[in-house]
């Protein structure tokens, strides 16, 4: 008798410890994060929101992944906003503006923000924000990627209501550097320094306030009921950024419910949205024609088959880019040049890549070219990157090159391309705010890649574009840059970029599904009337 | 009993030692500069050699290594070069959800399949024995990505039953618990029955029967006990490896245990977590196979530590 009473004991003991797995905002739970009805009969008030990223830092100043810059991004706000595509709203600051030579910039300041903590943002945050990004610059990420060469010099602060920004040089995209750089409070800041963002004390202006990120599982925020901008009241009284790597997961967890959201970096995997069949009373899939694209680098080395200009033809031209678009990708838009539709210096005069197996022979039998062999590589992040080049590497084949594939790690990859140490790689990117400026500077003057290919002309295109504040006359000459890129056929050659699919209930809306790739969850709202999804309107949301 | 076990630790110190040094050559013959993934596209050379610096990477390896054993000794396993903070609270963190899903697999496996296992054996060739064989045989054949995967669009998506991600309350850990434990399941009906199977057939359990002992009685009292201890040990190599990560279910169900951060260190060539995981998932094997050692020999005196 006492032995079944022990069984049953320790049986009622492990249950027990089970249960205290805790039951903060399970997404089935109605109360938290789940489905209940909302206080006036509506959907539930708490949104769900997968991302395919995890959250590695909820610094804003060093986050290097979506996962961190999308979690972040829910709390902190920048000076200005930006939709992506090369519009530009105020924000914390109301106007702005920049000296003849483009490198002094001025923004006055909202007089009526206020942090979460209560305290009034003035420009000393600004400066203190700003102080930090010149001061460790070589250990923030942001600082480098959006202020590049060290290009912010100094920051003032004449009055409390005005910061001066001083760049070393004129900055195409300074706006959007601006755009994309998120205010700290000085006092927290100067108290705790880099602890605030490891003790989760996220102390800002935004329209959420983060209760909780549990790492490898969600950030969990609640509304911030003191918001200083009246044109944003989301319907919605918690917000949960949840971290699904798995593809599967995030459709199953959304077609069960659990989900409101998949937002899968880069886009649903094509195969994967045959799932969502059955679901369309309460599922939208949206394509988002997006900047970002495919292409393959180039060793253009002295002893590489590339340094030869026929090799490169004859590659280009081998490739059939439309059929691998529509039987790999599952469709998108076949790239004419590393400035893809969209962005900024988009030239539709271009010719298209043309697919000419008969052409690459001849390019092949007029160049240096014996048959060595060429290693196609890519990384296990670049979706489908197997496939690709397999298919890539058999048209090449076809027309007499000797080509075979190789997928390695991306930390790997990253090691090959900064040494030099490769024939060709693909991988995908994008122009952030849909200027290639900064991409183009990175990869091909400044030869990121160390594919050593230099072009004088193509050079000066480019670090032309870069330093021209006017977009018109910039896109000239980046519309100039990109027909070059194609006369010489290097240092890359673009493939295609296929559509970004997203999955979102009915209803729910404001999710930013940037075009550049980029996502953005701040501004989530229910709208019981919307008959398709639409995002955020920056225009409306800054009109004050 | 003391004794043995301070040999046992002392073996487990060894262990630990070979496990480290094996875990730090694997980790940097992989390739790839740490340094490279912690800067921006296009760093410059200046802040590459910087950051490796700071992270120690232009030392020497041996160099490398003995600070890092210096750190381990000291309770310190070094800073995660992804996350930037200690690597000791990140797997802290994480610990706990492995530990619990550990719990439960353990729970699912044992509560049917030991009574299973031991009734198939005591009635060999009946239905209930092909059933629990026919059990086994489907539970030790099934991939554990296809069983999650079929148990998510089941129980969640068709049925709407559970909850299919996360690891918030106790309706998480289900599905993870039940894709886990039925292969667990199945190998210990299959162990339990042969161990039953072997046991009856011994002399003294002929005793038994020939002095009047019911079959209930010879089946549970006499014959289970000495049947339990293969099964115990393949409980305890099973909770060894769940602690360790498993990483297919734990990616599957974003069930954020020490197998799901295994896979993002590897994939962020983060090398002192990816280390200290191999560390921990070691030093948790050896403690648990001496712990089930040690239950052997309370569960069957034959069984002797010395």
């Amino acid at each position: 008798m006492k032995k079944r009473m022990l069984s049953a004991l320790s049986l009622l003991m492990a249950v027990l410890m089970l249960t205290s797995c805790g039951s903060s905002g399970s997404p089935t739970e109605g109360e938290e994060g789940g489905s209940s009805a909302g206080a006036e009969g509506g959907p539930s008030k708490t949104v769900n929101i997968a991302i395919s990223e995890n959250c590695i830092t909820l610094d804003p100043h060093n986050a290097n992944n979506q996962g961190s810059l999308i979690v972040s991004d829910c709390v902190y706000e920048p000076l200005i906003q930006t939709d992506n595509e090369g519009g530009y709203y105020p924000w914390l600051a109301t106007d702005w503006e920049y000296d003849e030579t483009g490198t002094v910039w001025t923004f006055h300041l909202r007089d009526d923000v206020r942090f979460n903590n209560g305290e009034a943002l003035t420009s000393a945050d600004v400066v203190c924000t700003y102080q930090r990004l010149i001061d460790e610059y070589d250990s923030l990420c942001r600082a480098v990627e959006l202020f590049p060469d060290h290009l912010l010099q100094s920051v003032e602060a004449p009055d409390e209501h005005t910061v001066v920004i001083t760049l070393a040089r004129p900055y195409s995209v300074a706006l959007f550097s601006f755009a994309k750089t998120m205010i700290i409070p000085k006092s927290v800041y100067e108290a705790e320094g880099a602890d605030m963002f490891y003790q989760q004390n996220l102390v800002a202006t935004g329209p959420w306030k983060l209760e909780e990120w549990v790492d490898g599982q969600y950030a969990h925020y609640t509304k911030n009921e003191d918001y200083w901008n009246p044109n944003y009241d989301s319907y919605y009284e918690e917000l949960y950024v949840r971290h699904v790597l798995e593809s599967s997961t995030a459709v199953a967890g959304h077609l069960s419910g659990d989900l409101n959201a998949n937002l899968t970096t880069g886009g649903i995997n094509p195969d994967m949205l045959a799932l969502y069949n059955g679901s369309e009373d309460r599922i939208e899939i949206i394509p988002v024609e997006v900047f970002s694209y495919y292409y393959m680098g180039f060793q253009c080395g002295e002893d590489s088959p590339f340094a030869d200009i026929n090799v490169r033809k004859a590659f280009e031209c081998a490739i059939d880019r439309q059929s691998i678009l529509d039987s790999i990708m599952g469709g998108g838009v076949v790239c004419k040049s590393v400035i893809p539709k969209g962005v900024l210096g988009y030239d539709e005069n271009l010719p298209d890549y043309e697919y000419d197996p008969e052409l690459a022979k001849e390019y092949l039998a007029k160049s240096s070219y014996n048959g060595e062999e060429i290693v196609l590589s890519s990384n296990t992040s670049t979706a489908k990157a197997e496939e690709q080049l397999l298919a890539i590497s058999g048209m090449l084949n076809e027309v007499g090159f000797n080509t075979s594939v190789s997928i390695v790690e991306n930390a790997t990859l990253l090691d090959m391309r900064t040494t030099g140490d490769y024939d060709v790689f693909m991988v995908i990117t994008m122009h952030g705010g849909g200027d290639p400026g900064s991409i183009m500077n990175m990869r091909i003057v400044q030869d990121a890649h160390s594919s050593d290919f230099v072009d004088e002309e193509l050079n000066n295109y480019i670090l032309s574009g870069l330093q021209t504040i006017d977009a018109d006359e910039r896109a000239e000459y980046y519309k100039k840059a990109a027909e070059r890129l194609r006369e010489v056929s290097a240092p890359h050659t673009a493939l295609y970029s296929p559509y970004a699919n997203y999955a979102i209930d009915y209803g729910v809306v404001g999710l930013d599904l940037y075009k550049d790739g980029m996502l953005d969850v701040t501004f989530v709202d229910y709208d019981p009337d919307a008959t398709t999804f639409r995002g955020p309107d920056y225009a409306a949301l800054s009109s004050f | 009993m003391l004794k043995y076990i301070g040999k046992r630790l002392l073996q487990t110190l060894l262990v630990l030692f070979i496990v480290s040094i094996f875990a730090f050559a694997l980790i940097h013959m992989a390739g790839g500069n740490p340094a490279l993934l912690l800067l921006p596209d296009g760093a410059s050379d200046e802040a590459i050699k910087a950051m490796e610096h700071e992270l120690g990477l232009d030392q020497p390896l041996y160099i490398q290594y003995i600070q890092y054993m210096i750190g381990v000794f000291q309770g310190d396993l070094g800073m995660s070069t992804a996350y930037k903070i200690p690597v000791a609270d990140i797997i802290a963190e994480r610990l706990p959800y492995s530990i619990k899903l550990t719990m439960g697999t353990v729970l699912v496996g044992c509560s049917l399949c030991i009574p299973l296992g031991i009734i198939a054996g005591s009635n060999r060739g009946k239905p209930v024995d092909f059933f629990a064989m026919f059990f086994a045989l489907l539970g030790n054949s099934m991939s554990a990505v296809w069983l999650a995967v079929l148990n998510v669009f089941v129980f969640s998506v068709w049925l709407g039953w559970l909850p299919s991600m996360g690891a918030e309350s106790f309706s998480n850990i289900i599905l993870p618990a039940l894709t886990l434990g039925y292969p667990m399941a199945a190998e210990i009906t299959r162990v339990g029955r042969s161990g039953m199977i072997d046991t009856l057939s011994e002399d003294y359990i002929t005793a038994t029967y020939a002095k009047g002992i019911s079959r209930r009685v010879v089946n549970w009292k006499y014959a289970f006990k000495n049947a339990l201890i293969p099964i115990i040990t393949l409980v305890g190599m099973s909770i060894g490896s769940y602690l360790a990560g498993a990483v297919v279910v734990e990616t599957v169900f974003a069930w954020p245990g020490i197998g799901q951060l295994t896979n993002q260190a590897v994939g962020n060539r983060d090398y002192q977590l990816v280390q200290s995981l191999l560390l921990v998932s070691a030093a948790l094997f050896t403690l648990i196979n001496l712990v089930v050692d040690i239950i052997n020999s309370l569960v069957d005196p034959r069984v002797s530590l010395e």
